[in-house]
């Protein structure tokens, strides 16, 4: 019987987690669908609607606090890194920050610029350690300080990996849960061009390469990103570091606005990059009573 | 005559365009538009051409996906301007298990000359889908063509009828066209007439499910259809060759693009979509992703009408 219930209570906090999918939240806004909500509550929690439970953000706030305490999973990791770290410690002028970003053959989780370049690999007590080897040299290649964030339990496991990666962790105080730097990240100079020319768009590394010689390269559009490979090589570390920095800040973002939505719903904010006119409407039909 | 059915976005639209430019004096094209954006802007432009052209269409009034889903009404008020005219256009219902709706829209419309496109679900003995394909409003009928009770019950009533093929056989990923240059496309333009059809359809060189957006792809893949012998079309892909990962889109294009017009130029092959193909090639120019898609729909449309104007009696 005790097991069954801890089954289900397993299933109950999966389903909380994806509530909080991009997909249907696009989804949510494009055609007003509210089944993916309506369906988990129907299954678990009939019962509390009407009580402290009315609208669907009420709703989505209760699955939130539901997640934090008791099934960390990715959504809460990144979503609690705007809150705690981008909002509160970092601040967000002049600075850009980018969900799942391409390096190399890895993708970062989330990535920051500002004055530096910081990449945050996310490791929960649900993930495996797998490709962290590969993801965080990856990220090395391109980043000046790179960041595992994970759970508190598991921070004498990370700081053991690698002496210059920085180590976050979400710690329990009291009530609230809090992220800490317990690491400090090295600060690297080294960029590796090829891995840069791999990671951005077209139209940044033509930009660079603009920024650094003056011209682009006098070839046809094919050829382009060979020529461009060869030059980039010739820039110097300290100086593409700071063009990369320069030019990924002028990536359309809304993450000067991330603190004005509802903190719960940050992250999804920032992966469907809605912008204030979007909001409105998002914050719209969550403040709609709950229909079933 | 020849029935494209294509979904109601950016490049499908623009290829229509293009195309009623190109062709509206020899037109052997009836295309099917299923309208899936909320945003009419290209939509009108296309219809509007059409239109001056006098090229027919039918426009899906009930879109099954995307946007428009349950949205009848809302298309209608959009493109008011454009139905007004009766005569420049088709209206077309898809029917599943919906023939009451259909019903009832024809009669409060009063739409004539109409176009229906069955899916697999429609019931042929049920009492109001005999109800609906008996209607004197009704005239054409799109079917699958494995569905030769319904082929019958329409051929008795006196229906144009057209055949619809999914001729198109996606891959998971581009990468995989690399181990197929080229396959058989469709051979219904000699055999439709035979076979007790009024006309013939695909969905170009499209899947026959709606696709929305995606990643960049790791290999570009032009999809390009010829006629191979008398009797055959076939469909080449020209895929890229370093297709490790998601860089430099514009170089895998250049690859493609070589491939596809050394291979026309061989066949001694060419029109509208084949030229503006070879002149990016020669001239290095990356158009993107979606001029791309125009290019193949384009080049299929160019294809099947050359062949139905030739052989038309």
């Amino acid at each position: 019987m005790r097991n069954l219930q801890t089954h289900n209570e397993k299933e109950r906090l999966r389903s909380y987690a994806n509530i909080f999918s991009s997909t249907s939240f696009a989804r949510l806004l494009k055609y007003e669908d509210f089944d993916f909500i309506n369906k988990k509550i129907e299954r678990y929690d009939s019962n509390k609607i009407g009580k402290n439970i009315i609208t669907y953000s009420d709703y989505i706030r209760y699955a939130y606090n539901s997640l934090k305490k008791e099934y960390r999973c990715e959504y809460i990791y990144k979503n609690e890194i705007i809150n705690e770290l981008l909002l509160k410690k970092y601040g967000t002028k002049d600075t850009v920050v980018i969900n799942e970003f391409k390096v190399g053959n890895s993708v970062a989780d989330m990535v920051l610029f500002n004055g530096t370049s910081k990449a945050f690999e996310i490791k929960t007590e649900l993930d495996s350690e797998r490709r962290l080897n590969g993801q965080l040299s990856d990220y090395t290649q391109i980043f000046k300080e790179c960041y595992i964030v994970t759970h508190e339990s598991l921070i004498g496991k990370y700081l053991n990996k690698n002496e210059n990666i920085g180590v976050i962790a979400i710690t329990k105080h009291g009530k609230s849960f809090k992220m800490e730097e317990v690491r400090k990240a090295t600060v690297s100079e080294e960029i590796d061009s090829d891995i840069l020319m791999r990671s951005i768009r077209a139209q940044e590394y033509k930009s660079i390469i603009t920024s650094y010689f003056g011209i682009l390269p006098n070839v046809n559009s094919f050829k382009m990103f060979d020529e461009c490979a060869l030059l980039m090589k010739e820039i110097p570390d300290n100086a593409l570091n700071s063009l990369f920095i320069a030019e990924l800040k002028k990536r359309v973002t809304n993450t000067q606005f991330l603190k004005t939505y509802y903190k719960e719903l940050r992250q999804l904010c920032l992966s469907l990059n809605i912008n204030q006119t979007e909001y409105l409407k998002l914050n719209n039909k969550l403040s709609q009573t709950i229909k079933l | 005559m020849y029935y494209p059915y294509l979904r109601g976005k950016q490049f499908e639209l623009l290829a229509l365009r293009e195309f009623a430019d190109n062709y509206f004096e020899h037109c052997m094209v009836f295309p099917v538009i299923e309208p899936v954006k909320s945003s009419f802007n290209s939509m009108k432009l296309a219809l509007r051409k059409l239109q001056e052209k006098g090229i027919n269409y039918a426009l899906i009034l009930n879109p099954q996906v995307g946007e428009l889903f349950h949205k009848t009404e809302e298309l209608e008020i959009e493109l008011e301007d454009l139905l007004e005219d009766r005569n420049k256009w088709t209206p077309a219902f898809i029917l599943n298990t919906n023939a009451i709706g259909i019903l009832g829209h024809i009669r409060e419309k009063g739409y004539q000359n109409v176009l229906l496109i069955c899916e697999d679900s429609v019931d042929v003995n049920n009492a109001d889908v005999e109800e609906l394909i008996s209607l004197s409003e009704v005239n054409k009928v799109i079917i699958s063509n494995d569905n030769r009770s319904l082929k019958r019950k329409l051929d008795r009533l006196g229906k144009d009828v057209i055949r619809l093929d999914d001729k198109f056989k996606p891959q998971k990923r581009n990468a995989d066209y690399v181990d197929i240059p080229e396959e058989r496309f469709t051979e219904e333009h000699r055999y439709y007439k035979g076979d007790g059809f009024y006309g013939f359809g695909d969905y170009t060189v499209l899947p026959s499910d709606l696709s929305e957006g995606g990643r960049l792809p790791y290999a570009v893949a032009i999809h390009l259809t010829y006629e191979k012998n008398s009797e055959e079309v076939w469909v080449r892909h020209f895929v890229s060759d370093s297709n490790d990962d998601s860089t430099n889109i514009q170089g895998k294009f250049g690859e493609a693009a070589e491939k596809a017009t050394r291979f026309f130029d061989r066949i001694h092959y060419s029109n509208f979509s084949i030229n503006e193909l070879s002149t990016y090639n020669h001239e290095g120019q990356y158009p993107g992703l979606g001029v791309l898609k125009k290019i193949s729909i384009k080049n299929h449309l160019e294809l099947m009408n050359g062949i139905l104007t030739s052989t038309a009696d």
